[in-house]
Parts: C-alpha cells; structure tokens; sequence
C-alpha cells in the first residue's frame, strides 16, 4: 500500500529525516507517535504528495505521490490537523465535494453523520471546531479512499466524540483499506491500532506490531523495587509503580500505549535489543 | 480516464470553485456595480454640463478593469497561502492542468464576461440618464453615448502599429496569477513590487547597454534602432530589420500572457504546502 525507501527530506536548511524506511500495509490501522517537531504530520504530507522527498523514494498503491495524479487522489484521504472546509451548507458541500470520490458511499456519510449527531442542513462556517473536524471525518471514512491519513483526529473532540470516533473507525476498516493516524493522545486509540511507529529525530525508533509488543513486553504494577529498578520503563502512580518489563512469562498483558511510548523514547536501545533478539 | 485533463472532471471543479466562491462573488459582482453608480452619480453632479463623455467611460472601464481584473487574479491562489486550504485545494481530485485551466476560465474569461456585462449594465442606465433628464446640457446634439470599449481599446502607436489595450491588460493578470501562485501571503502588493524590481532591472540593463555603446541615441522607442553620432558628419543609423522589431513586437504583447499561463500552471504542479 506505502512503501518509503530511503527517504529524506527538510525544510530548506531543517532536516526532518534522513534515509527513512516504512512499509504500510493494506487492513491495519497504524499509530504514528512522536514528540513534537519529530515530523509526524511532515510524513504524512509526504505520503498524500503535499510534500516532495528530496531523495529516495515513496511509492502510494504504485503511484508516485508527489504526481497527484486524480486517480491517486481518489484513493488517498487526508484529515490534517488544521483544516479547511468552505462556507456552505452540508448538502451542498456533499453535492460539489462527492463526484470527485466514485466509491463514495453517501448512506454511510449519513449514518457516520447521525452517530456524530452533527444536523445535516447546517452550515459549515456556523459549526464548532469539533463538529467540522466531525464532518471532515465522515466524509473521510465515507469516500473508502483505500489510504486514509489522519492527523491528530482527537484534537478539538470532546470525550463522547472521541468514543464514537473509536466506533466509526472500527465499522470503516477492512481488508483493502489502511489507516495512518498520527497522535499524541495515545489512550484515545488504544484499542484501535494494530501497529505503532515511533519516530524520533527523524528516524524510525520503533515500528511493532501490537502483537508482538505484547508477546514481549509486559505492562502491570509492581511492588518489589528489584522490579521497578530493573523494569525498562517505571513509573509511580497512587496504587504503586507501573512498570513495563521484558514478558518472560508468555502471558499477554493489557498494552497501556503511552507507558509503551514513554518506555521507547526514554529506553530505545534496550527495547530494539529486545525486539531484534 | 486521461489523468492530464478529462472534460467531465474539468466540470466538476470549476463548479466545486463556483459552490466554494459564490457568496464572495456575487457579493463583489454587486459591490462594484454599487462603486460604479457612485462613481458616475459624482462625476455627473460636478460635470452636468458634459455628463458622461465617452473619455470619462474608458477610463472608468480601463482603470477598473485593470485595477480589479490583476487584483481578482492576485487572489485566486490565495487557499496555498495557508496550510488548510491549500492541502484542501491540492488533494481534490483533479489533475494539476485541469486546476490552472479552471484558474483561467475564472480569473480570465468569466472574470471579463461578468465585469464587462456589470459595466454595461451600468453604463447604458447612466449614459440614458444623462440623455434623458439632464436638461440644462449646452450643447445636446455633442452628447457622445456609449462607449465600444472593443474599439476604444485599438491605440494607434505609430502609423504601422495599432496597440490593443486588453492585450496589455491580459498580459498584466497574467502577471499577478503567476503571483498568487508564487507568493504565499500578500500576493498583490509582492507582485507590484516584483513588477517595479523587475522594471528597474530592465531600465539598469538598458542604461548599461547605451552606457556601452558608441555615443549617440535610440531612436523609434528602444533596442531596435540606434543612432550614432557622427561629430559634425553624417550620423549613422544602426537598425535591427524590421521584422525582428515586429516579432518582439509580437512576442510581448501576445506571447507573454499564454507563456506566464504555463509557468503558472508548471509552478502549480510543483507547490507544496
């Protein structure tokens, strides 16, 4: 679906990565983290070809992204974090925005708008934040564009939002489709994300699946201090510490995805030994 | 589906542009039709004597033409001056020619259609009213009606050359459509004065060139024909052929517009937002 070979790029004289390599694949839905400035949304930008690799190569469902060809863009769409949507009404904005997507599927569009309880008739310029970035998503999901790209979707969604985000993007996944979604709040797609890719310092830190993560790691709280001090990543909370330790025992714990992200950015090294063992 | 241009896509964006922009325009097709009225209803109250001269129509056509025509042009990209609206404009599936093609049937020809027709519009109600209830107009059989601005706009250079104005005008848009392109924010005032380094770059090279030559003096205009000084002898008269005149005569004035169509679209194609 994604392949990134040796990718480089920056912003004139600010590298944003160098030699990047990333494959995504059709039927998950893959979580970018990262801390701020790392290149997240950067990446992102470059898959939907808004943004030019200066070398190598990233080839979108065997198109060339920075092409735009429209028969790449009918199959590629983006939910940035800052975006725009024009002064109409909902109606109208489905009637000039549609015939651009011929899979689009206007019954889901409805239904995708009625679980968001967004009012069908209403003009977008009058709508919150919240409730464009609710529209913008439907349409999304509603246009089964094979590779959808998302930046930061939680942003500006308030806790109920984001619970029906979750519904939606589980009911919108299937075998043909890949969803990259960048986020810094983790917790708010952890069931939902098959596969996690840190980036840091314009480079792949991490990039498992959420299976093997938890064949290997092991997320529970703990009270021995032997085991808080030799745990690849700790941290006290009210009821104890909660730790991540390597999983010798072979039972499957809960991941908790922001202890993983902290666990990975503060002990990279140990990590990568242990999942390149 | 051809993926450079398709008809039926080409349809569709330029009636997305229209849904997006329709407010905007029709409030600003109304805007300049109220200018208009205010601005003939001022020139008839200090002048009753000669209302509505045909002198006073063309330069109210060609100014407005002008100055709205480059600036509805310096606008039209403006979406990728902001990071939202241009991964919006960008990512809507149509190809990059079908994109500065609807561009140019905006800002080109619908844009002259409109403000044409708002013009006559009004022009034909105020020169009527000027014929029909101004009575105390000296001599009524001078009144001289409506202006053919297609007519007005042929200027007799020379004797051989008749200069066309809207050919100057479209070459002039076709400037500030480069610029909104090009330039992400303040897109007019930056090609104005994109313009006027470019102008003081042309005049240095012209300046240096005669600086260089033999002394003497160009003679019919500039870069064609040059007249040597001769100290008390015959001059001598240095003279590119004529058809070298006339094909850079013809270059810049049809020649620049579709060229700057081209790098418009060709920096269309390579924008990143």
């Amino acid at each position: 679906m994604v392949s990134i070979e040796n990718v480089s790029f920056a912003y004139r004289k600010k590298p944003v990565f160098n030699g990047l390599n990333l494959r995504f694949e059709a039927g998950h839905v893959y979580g970018l983290l990262g801390k701020n400035g790392t290149g997240k949304s950067s990446l992102l930008r470059n898959i939907a070809g808004l943004l030019f690799p200066q070398k190598g190569n990233i080839v979108v469902n065997g198109f060339t992204p920075g092409d735009r060809l429209p028969v790449f863009l009918q199959d590629v769409f983006m939910v940035p974090e800052e975006f725009y949507l024009p002064d109409i009404s909902v109606p109208d904005f489905i009637k000039s925005y549609v015939p651009f997507y011929p899979r689009f599927n206007s019954d889901k569009f409805r239904d995708y708008i009625s679980i968001f309880e967004i009012p069908a008739d209403s003009t977008l310029q009058n709508m919150s934040y919240g409730q464009k970035k609710k529209v913008l998503i439907s349409f999304a999901l509603a246009s089964n564009a094979k590779l959808l790209l998302m930046d930061e979707p939680t942003n500006g969604l308030d806790i109920m939002s984001k619970s029906q985000l979750r519904k939606i993007l589980a009911q919108a996944l299937d075998e043909e489709r890949c969803i990259i979604i960048s986020t810094h709040q983790v917790k708010d797609l952890e069931n939902l994300i098959d596969r996690i890719t840190v980036i840091d310092d314009g480079k792949i830190l991490f990039d498992e699946t959420i299976d093997d993560i938890s064949k290997k790691l092991s997320f529970r709280f703990a009270i021995d201090q032997t085991e808080v001090a030799e745990a690849l990543y700790a941290e006290s909370s009210l009821a104890g510490n909660v730790i991540v330790t390597a999983n010798t025992e072979g039972e499957e714990s809960k991941i908790d995805l922001e202890l993983l992200y902290k666990a990975i950015v503060t002990n990279s090294r140990k990590i990568t030994q242990l999942f390149h063992a | 589906m051809n993926q450079f241009f398709n008809l039926h896509r080409f349809s569709l964006l330029v009636a997305k542009h229209w849904a997006d922009n329709k407010k905007r325009y029709v409030l600003s097709v109304l805007a300049f039709i109220g200018l208009l009225v205010g601005w003939y209803t001022f020139t008839i109250l200090i002048d009753s004597r000669f209302p509505m001269g045909q002198g006073l129509q063309m330069v109210t056509f060609f100014f407005s033409l002008f100055t709205v025509g480059s600036f509805y042009a310096s606008q039209y990209f403006r979406d990728l001056g902001s990071r939202a609206k241009g991964i919006n404009f960008l990512l809507v599936p149509a190809s990059a020619f079908e994109k500065a093609l609807c561009s140019l049937l905006y800002t080109v020809v619908l844009f002259f259609v409109v403000f044409t027709l708002s013009f006559y519009l009004v022009d034909i109600v105020m020169v009527w009213i000027a014929h029909n209830f101004i009575t105390d107009i000296p001599y009524p059989e001078d009144q001289q009606g409506l202006l053919n601005v297609f007519d007005a706009a042929k200027i007799h250079a020379s004797p051989k050359t008749t200069v066309n104005i809207l050919w100057i005008y479209f070459s002039l848009q076709s400037v500030f459509l480069l610029g909104s392109v090009y330039f992400e924010k303040y897109s007019f005032i930056k090609t104005v004065i994109a313009g006027f380094v470019l102008f003081f770059i042309f005049f240095c090279f012209v300046y240096i060139l005669y600086d260089l030559m033999p002394k003497g003096d160009y003679v019919n205009g500039i870069l064609t024909s040059y007249r040597i000084k001769n100290h008390g002898k015959e001059d001598y008269l240095v003279k590119l052929p004529d058809w070298i005149g006339q094909l850079l005569y013809y270059i810049f004035m049809y020649g620049t517009a579709p060229f700057l169509y081209i790098v418009t679209y060709v920096r269309l194609k390579e924008k990143q937002v």
